[in-house]
């Protein structure tokens, strides 16, 4: 071949393949920069977390609708259906795992160049709210900057679920059984809003023992309580107060969940309780000088967060905690106000005082577990006489649940001390003489 | 601004060439020398602004000293004097940038002083432009650059296909063929030639190098946990991965090359089929043995001063290459290893004539590869570390971590399309199994002579195409609990 056609021929053909493929891209758009799902496509269109970055930020752009709800996963269970029904307005549901405020305003920005959003519910999570969105965000999908759409629309993964969808449409298109098509249609159309798996999750206080692993002890440390304040108010001021100030007539319903009384009652245990609990009454306050903002509380509802058969770890709330936080919002029962919010702060610290964690598992320390290790000794099983749980510990507690057939988990729960404590009471007897050891066998 | 990026294959490239060419055409080549050289200095503070300053100065510097020693009136004297001061003004420069940290650090550390460290930018391509212009200044000194102007000096300096990663050219390899008339015209043999050259450089970027990269920076993340097998596959990695990266570089650089009509020189040579270590450098960036060879080897004395003084200035050569390549004591280290076989190579050389030659190859692929674990190693501890678990030798195993790393989409999708479970190594052993094959067996783009084949045209579309959608593959998120 002569070079000079050669040349031309590479690049002819590697030009066009290159605008054919940005068309069918754009024209695809599967993860809705540009325009929503075309109507025969829409089907086939998956929104997975793994590119929830991508596709959320064009959910914002080209829903149309009357309010939003922003969140992270801990409002998995906040449905945005109930909220439409509870406000009569539709809502759309704008949640990132790993959420946080930072990302809630490119969020709402977005949903705020095309609506006229009349409601935002908006979660704030105390703990989470001094961070920033952890993960890597793709900035050239947020700006305006036409030259970075390259980066999209020559994109293998963008080409891969055009492909995916059209491939899709097609097989469907030549099978003439319809059924098929309609379960699938279904299937997309029930909403799940963050975490679909959380749905069949176990909730339990065993699955929250194992997904713990410290508790903080009494060492207080008024460093991290100055720049949680630092942090957090700033992510108030330039995420938040900057939409309270802008939109006077949208109605923010903050929400803050349910999660669980551990991470007060940690802080009880720090002796940091009052500083933190003292930063959130200031930042409530703040969002409070505004007259179209209002706040609703769920982290202090006794019979809720003080039972960690509720959740899966220190924050994720079984489904229960949707309706409660739905069924709170329709009734105002737990609206902070200037008026109640020393008090409720309160009731949050003493629910925190009065809680027991009512298990012991490895990296725990203190007095409890010298007395767990001293019983086990006594009882002849091979363990440290110390105030730490150690993995030797852990193996004697699980050797003592497999001779007394309770689940083997190596976590000193409620059943396990109780059976521990009765045991060695009856061995410090002398009139009961039995070896615990002899009688498992 | 990087080859394998949107801006620069889609925008800049293009707009270079047509430019470059148009101004030619218009008999205007002094204008195409100026937009060369404002474009190249584009593309270098695309990077970092900042760059500008230094490598502007630079070249203004180096082309004052150079007019000074290329003088013929001046005394021989007067010249070493003068060439001494540029050599040193260059490594001052280079040593400010870029070892002024490991410098103090180090002085920091055995006199107990506490000296504080600046937060210096390292200018890109700051490394090969101080080896580029020592060896301009010297050339000058010795009378052979035969009064080149400024802007021809600037180009050849700035040249933006070489300028952050080499080769290391010398001023007859560029300057002569810039002038040269019947290069100012589109020549489609270099063209051809060129775009073929970009598109391997650019896949081998992409699929290997870049797939190999995973693999390593898990390794090295993760150095407390690896098996003994995982320590042998990561610096097979490892090797690889620093091959396809910086030949890739370096056949996308000779590629635009020619598609400028100019023929920049070899740096790699199937490196790893070499059988032997002096083999292997005459291999492996050619244009820095070159230049080592040319200015530090010879005037040292070369082997000309009897067997001591050439193992000792072979070890300077190695010690001076170790610790161009960064300022750390792991790259110290790996020129020493470097020096010290070199020179047992030298000593033992009819012995080791005498084995067969997969022996040598083998044990020559075995030490560059241990070389290689200090040259990657954070520190000679972690170097350690790693070629103690390797010599652990405890049962063969692969860690998941390692697995992942390597998993190829095409056998995930046929794995779900077949529906035949496959054993979770293949990807990986059929991956190294490519790769060997590839760099031991193929001949490489120098020794093939390219032919426009219609074959040819067709494959480099696929590279061209594929390596530019995968440019940006979007860096899956990990789904994290909350």
């Amino acid at each position: 071949m002569e070079p000079k056609k050669w040349t031309k021929a590479v690049l002819g053909a590697a030009t066009a393949i290159l605008l054919i493929l940005m068309a069918l891209n754009a024209v695809i758009d599967p993860f809705v920069q540009y325009h929503s799902p075309l109507p025969a496509l829409e089907p086939y269109y998956t929104f997975s977390q793994e590119y929830a970055m991508y596709w959320l930020i064009g959910r914002a752009r080209h829903t149309p609708a009357e309010g939003a709800v922003l969140g992270s996963s801990l409002s998995n269970f906040i449905s945005s259906n109930k909220l439409s029904q509870l406000s009569g307005k539709k809502i759309v549901p704008l949640k990132k795992s790993m959420g946080r405020p930072d990302v809630y305003t490119l969020f709402l920005r977005e949903s705020f160049k095309r609506n006229r959003l009349q409601i935002v519910y908006y979660e704030i999570t105390f703990p989470h709210l001094s961070e920033k969105y952890p993960e890597e965000i793709p900035r050239y999908l947020y700006n305006s900057n036409p030259f970075d759409d390259v980066k999209y629309l020559l994109n293998k993964e963008v080409l891969g679920m055009s492909t995916y969808i059209v491939s899709g449409w097609a097989s469907d298109a030549l099978d003439t059984n319809h059924k098929k098509q309609r379960e699938r249609q279904a299937w997309n159309r029930e909403l799940f809003e963050v975490d679909r798996t959380q749905l069949s999750s176990h909730y339990s206080t065993l699955t929250v023992a194992r997904s713990l692993y410290v508790r903080h002890n009494k060492v207080a440390d008024k460093h991290s309580v100055i720049a949680y304040r630092a942090n957090a108010s700033e992510a108030v001021e330039k995420n938040i107060i900057p939409f309270l100030e802008k939109y006077p007539h949208t109605r923010f319903v903050f929400i803050v969940p349910c999660i669980s009384i551990l991470n007060t009652y940690d802080q009880v245990r720090e002796g940091t309780a009052g500083d933190y609990l003292g930063i959130y009454k200031d930042l409530m306050l703040r969002l409070l000088q505004y007259d179209n903002a209002e706040i609703h509380m769920f982290s202090d509802v006794e019979g809720f967060v003080d039972n960690l058969d509720n959740y899966k770890d220190r924050v994720h709330y079984c489904p229960a905690g949707g309706d409660l936080i739905i069924d709170g919002l329709k009734s105002g029962k737990y609206r902070i106000t200037p008026q109640n919010i020393d008090q409720r702060l309160a009731h949050q610290k003493a629910l925190a005082e009065r809680f027991q964690v009512s298990f012991l598992k490895e990296g725990f320390k203190g007095e409890d577990v010298l007395a767990l290790n001293r019983q086990l000794i006594a009882l002849g099983y091979d363990c440290p006489a110390t105030v730490e749980y150690d993995k030797r510990t852990t193996a004697a507690v699980a050797r003592f649940q497999a001779d007394y057939h309770l689940p083997v988990t190596g976590i000193a729960t409620a059943d396990t001390q109780a059976l521990l404590q009765e045991l060695s009471r009856q061995t410090t007897d002398p009139h009961s003489g039995a070896n615990p050891r002899r009688s498992s066998q | 601004m990087q080859f394998n990026s949107y801006i620069f294959i889609l925008a800049f490239l293009p707009f270079t060439l047509i430019a470059y060419y148009q101004l030619n055409r218009r008999g205007w080549n002094v204008g195409a020398k100026i937009l060369l050289l404002l474009l190249s200095l584009v593309f270098c503070g695309y990077f970092n602004y900042k760059y500008l300053y230094i490598i502007g100065a630079s070249i203004l510097i180096n082309y004052a000293f150079s007019r000074l020693l290329a003088d013929p009136r001046r005394s021989v004297a007067a010249k070493k004097w003068l060439l001494f001061t540029v050599i040193s003004l260059n490594l001052l420069i280079l040593f400010y940038f870029k070892y002024f940290n490991f410098f103090t650090e180090n002085v920091n550390l055995l006199f107990q002083t506490s000296f504080a460290l600046k937060n210096l930018i390292l200018p890109l391509g700051i490394s090969f432009l101080t080896f580029q212009q020592i060896a301009y200044a010297v050339d000058s000194y010795r009378g052979e650059t035969a009064g080149y102007c400024f802007l021809d000096y600037a180009v050849f300096a700035a040249f933006f296909p070489r300028l952050i990663a080499g080769p290391i050219v010398l001023h007859g390899e560029i300057i002569p063929q810039l002038n040269e008339s019947r290069n100012h015209r589109i020549n489609y043999e270099n063209f051809s030639y060129g775009l073929l050259m970009f598109a391997v450089g650019l896949a081998k970027k992409v699929f290997i190098a870049d797939f190999f990269a995973g693999a390593v920076s898990w390794g090295y993340a993760s150095v407390g946990q690896l098996t003994s097998l995982d320590a042998f596959i990561v610096m097979l990695s490892y090797t690889f991965q620093i091959y396809f990266d910086f030949s890739s570089y370096t056949d996308m650089a000779l590629g635009v090359g020619l598609m400028f009509n100019i023929k920049l020189p070899t740096n790699f040579n199937s490196p790893y089929k070499a059988v032997s270590i002096q083999d292997f450098w005459k291999r492996w960036h050619i244009t820095l043995t070159r230049f080592l060879t040319r200015y530090v080897y010879i005037p040292l004395g070369g082997n000309q001063k009897g067997r001591l003084r050439t193992y000792v200035n072979i070890m300077i050569v190695f010690l001076v290459s170790g610790l161009w390549h960064g300022a750390n004591w792991t790259f110290v280290l790996w020129g020493f290893l470097h020096g010290l076989v070199s020179v047992l190579h030298r000593r033992f050389q009819t012995g080791w004539g005498r084995i067969p030659t997969v022996l040598q190859w083998a044990a020559t692929f075995l030490f560059v590869n241990i070389a290689w674990i200090f040259f990657r190693a954070d520190s000679i501890k972690q170097g350690w570390a790693i070629i103690n678990r390797m010599v652990e030798w405890q049962a063969p195993a692969v860690s998941s971590g390692l697995l992942a790393s390597f998993e190829l989409p095409v056998i995930t999708g046929l794995e779900s399309l077949l529906k035949i479970p496959m054993p979770s190594s293949l990807d990986m052993l059929l991956f190294l199994a490519f790769t060997f094959v590839i760099t031991l067996l193929f001949k490489n783009l120098q020794e093939l002579e390219f032919k426009p084949t219609s074959t040819n045209a067709v494959w480099t579309v696929i590279l061209l195409v594929s390596g530019i959608f995968s440019m940006s593959a979007i860096s899956a998120f990990i789904y994290q609990k909350f």
